[in-house]
């Protein structure tokens, strides 16, 4: 598989994989305006794998290929996303600090994919309607952050735990391969260390404005990128697809 | 005395010449409380309504049937949101309201205390539900109070959406392998007779019908709404191949109506009593969820007053001294 491919699958997955996290809380939100908006993010998202996909389909070598195959005709090992997307909702704390750091990360990400030289392709098109969308996303969990940090001791001390939780799988976020490398290469990629200084800078500012310390933790998250998961990655997926598996080729 | 007969004989001449009622406008107790009544209830089923088709929403069998499920019951809860801010403008708040849904003293549409075992659900709630749901709507788009009336016209517009989608839904099942033509069969039947209940009693049977019409809050009564669904519906039934199971079901001639059978009024009961088999697991999912949202809004609320004391300019200054 193509580098170009393959990172565009691998941003296609985390994008899926994270919307479906979230789009488990439509209907059950901690109240009524909040469970539209999260239900909205969850819409982008979902919208976001969708367009990746397809474009993917279009560059893959194996011809027929479409959005639904990569979604649900593909097993674990075959999803290439980071391991932070896959893990369970937590409570809203968990919930919005995820969405904080993963939006920041994509902020950046698309931005690099969005300034990427080549005018007869369509992924720099593409990632600069995310990049929009992303910068919208990261305002809205960034002021979470910031209400649920400075709310009650409560809901500090819930930020305080998932941040703990978190921490160690953002790790992945630097975890470099081949992939990323080559995408560097021709400018469509943040280098490495400019992804982890930008990204950073941001989030320990938050962070530290809301009274949010960074763990002291070493443990890092890895293998996302060459398809190793978490436990959770696997029951997500049973359910996701479900129906594709026990009715395999039917149209819906 | 003499002031409130006038008072009376303004909103009376009102209604009978069609003007609406706003919330600035004096009215009979009554009225108030019986919108209260029907609004709160409306914007109580749109949110409970989310929960049977929310269901599927991590499991819907393509990605652009995600897309479009999870936009629909986000909409839902959007209809919730225009209608609790309608009821508001009668001196009500969300959280009386809420309160009541979760007390389980308010009432919700008995139709989401049916399950949801199988994809084809989600066509059949689109369809027949969505559907059933427009035919009251439209009509209370006439209703005589403002704020409601437009709260439905905008509904409306997106229920039609729904109504479309499920419909394709069904169609597609219907037109694919055996299983899948089974499946929404299966719905069909099952949801058929609870969406004919949703139009309420017989007439004669309606407890708050007659008022209400008087008032010009309800414009159509039960049954001609109901035979109204019923006359749209089987045609697109017979569009798509599947049967709507009444043995009964024939076209009237003379009537220029579908002839239907006898509504299962036992059932309406037992449902409408909390004996349904979704009612328990609908209540908790909502009390659940405001429960786990207790300490959110609290850090919400506790956080915006201090912001608007002005706190955190504090902060800010003072970690730039630092
Ligand atoms: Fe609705
Ligand atoms: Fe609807």
């Amino acid at each position: 598989m193509n580098h170009l491919l393959k990172y565009t699958l691998r941003l296609g997955d985390n994008a899926l994989i994270l919307g479906q996290r979230m789009s488990e809380w439509c209907g059950h939100g901690p109240f009524l305006e909040e469970d539209i908006a999260m239900a909205n993010s969850a819409l982008d998202y979902v919208g976001r794998a969708r367009l990746l996909y397809t474009y993917a389909a279009s560059i893959d070598s194996v011809k027929g290929r479409d959005e639904d195959f990569y979604a649900f005709r593909r097993d674990e090992a075959e999803f290439e996303n980071l391991q932070i997307c896959e893990l369970p909702n937590g409570d809203y704390a968990f919930t919005i600090l995820r969405q904080f750091l993963f939006d920041h990360y994509c902020v950046l990400v698309y931005r690099a994919l969005s300034r990427f030289d080549k005018p007869s392709d369509q992924l720099p098109g593409l990632a600069a309607k995310i990049v929009k969308e992303s910068s919208f996303h990261l305002a809205r969990s960034t002021k979470w952050v910031q209400r649920l940090g400075l709310g009650t001791i409560e809901s500090n001390l819930r930020m305080k735990r998932a941040l703990e939780e978190l921490w160690g799988y953002t790790r992945e976020f630097f975890d470099y391969d081949e992939t990323d490398r080559s995408m560097v290469s021709i400018g469509a990629c943040p280098e490495k260390e400019k992804l982890r200084f930008d990204w950073s800078n941001l989030v320990e500012k938050v962070l530290f404005d809301v009274s949010l310390k960074l763990p002291e933790s070493k443990w890092e998250a890895n293998g996302g990128r060459q398809g190793v998961h978490t436990e959770h990655m696997g029951k997500l997926l049973a359910e996701m697809q479900v129906l594709q598996r026990r009715y395999p080729s039917l149209s819906w | 005395m003499v002031k409130n007969m006038e008072k009376i004989g303004q909103f009376e001449r009102k209604i009978a010449e069609e003007e609406k009622i706003e919330p600035k406008d004096w009215m009979p107790d009554k009225y108030r409380s019986s919108l209260i009544r029907q609004i709160s209830q409306h914007a109580h089923s749109e949110v409970v309504g989310q929960l049977p088709e929310g269901n599927w929403i991590t499991r819907a069998p393509t990605l652009r049937r995600k897309a479009t499920l999870l936009a629909k019951v986000q909409d839902e809860a959007g209809h919730g949101l225009y209608l609790y801010s309608a009821a508001e403008t009668l001196n009500t708040s969300r959280e009386e309201m809420w309160d009541a849904l979760l007390d389980g003293s308010a009432k919700y549409a008995s139709i989401f205390n049916y399950p949801t075992p199988t994809w084809a659900d989600v066509g059949a709630i689109g369809w027949l539900v969505d559907g059933a749901a427009i035919v009251n709507q439209i009509s209370l788009c006439r209703t005589s109070f403002g704020p409601y009336a437009r709260a439905m016209e905008r509904i409306c517009r997106e229920e039609s959406f729904h109504q479309r989608q499920g419909f394709e839904i069904m169609q597609t099942l219907a037109k694919g392998s055996e299983e899948q033509r089974e499946m929404a069969q299966d719905a069909l039947n099952r949801w058929w007779w609870p969406t004919l209940m949703m139009f309420g009693p017989h007439d004669a049977h309606s407890m708050h019908s007659q008022q209400s019409m008087k008032w010009k809050i309800k414009r159509q009564s039960n049954d001609e709404l109901r035979q109204q669904f019923i006359d749209q519906t089987v045609e697109q039934a017979d569009h798509i191949g599947l049967t709507i199971p009444d043995e009964k079901l024939k076209w009237n001639e003379e009537r220029g109506h579908y002839d239907f059978g006898e509504i299962d009024w036992g059932e309406f009961e037992r449902v409408l009593m909390g004996h349904g088999p979704c009612n328990q697991s609908r209540l908790q999912a909502r009390q659940k969820a405001h429960e786990k949202g207790a300490w959110v809004r609290e850090a919400l609320s506790v956080y915006t007053a201090k912001e608007k004391r002005g706190d955190f300019k504090i902060m800010e200054r003072e970690a730039v001294n630092e």
